[in-house]
């Protein structure tokens, strides 16, 4: 989704015609887990749609920092963001508050198929793998007739 | 023979203390690259401000409604759009 994204929100999402739902895929370990952390953490403040573009952006930042340096470089993210209230922040970052619920979601997507990412779902139509803009708009108007 | 042997054991035993004396002077060089700080500082204020901006969706997200599914995914745009795109994706 990561290139067409801002495209779909653009053309569909801005205009009410679609909602957009994000759905976890743990499947990169530590890295998975701890950044959906965050992403949920800030969710609770109504502010997960920033740091879902803030995670996504900065991947590689992510790839090349080791597991015990994670929630200090999410923490570090969490501070651009300047609405959100970072000692909630914190603490549901380092209680590791919204893991449990995001393993069993990720538990149960998995009994459904969805064991790779992305996979999108267009009122219930599957799409596996990254799609084009014209893919994913054809499937969208589709679906809007 | 044995002469000249002493002779420049005494100039090698000279060359080194030069050297040992000389050993000083390349600290002088490293002490150069730790004054870059100050010449660094007044880059880090011109770094700090566009990280924010640089993000073209949090702009997005903060003009378009979020909600919560009833299920407790997070969802942006219309809560009663007539089309649901869900996004099964990982942040890695």
């Amino acid at each position: 989704m990561l290139t067409v994204e801002p495209a779909i929100i653009e053309r569909y999402v801005r205009a009410g015609r679609v909602k957009l739902v994000f759905r976890d895929v743990l499947n990169h370990g530590e890295r998975s887990q701890r950044t959906s952390e965050a992403a949920a953490c800030a969710g609770k403040q109504n502010q997960f749609w920033q740091m879902h573009a803030i995670l996504f952006e900065r991947q590689s930042e992510v790839y090349a920092t080791s597991n015990d340096k994670l929630v200090d470089l999410l923490l570090t993210w969490g501070k651009e963001l300047r609405e959100l209230d970072q000692t909630a922040f914190a603490q549901c970052l380092t209680a590791r508050a919204p893991l449990k619920q995001l393993q069993a979601a990720d538990a149960e997507q998995r009994a459904r198929g969805i064991t790779s990412q992305p996979i999108f779902e267009i009122n219930g139509k599957r799409l596996a793998g990254l799609q084009s803009i014209e893919a994913m708009t054809a499937a969208l108007d589709a679906a809007l007739k | 023979m044995i002469r000249q042997f002493f002779v420049c054991l005494a100039a090698l035993a000279l060359g080194l203390t030069a050297c040992a004396n000389a050993t000083p002077a390349p600290s002088a060089p490293t002490i150069a690259p730790t004054a870059m700080p100050a010449t660094r500082a007044p880059s880090t204020p011109t770094i700090a401000p566009p990280t924010l901006p640089a993000t073209p969706a949090p702009s997005a997200a903060n003009v378009i409604p979020q909600s919560v599914t009833q299920d407790g995914f997070f969802a942006l745009g219309n809560p009663s759009a007539p089309v649901t795109l869900i996004d099964y994706s990982d942040f890695m």
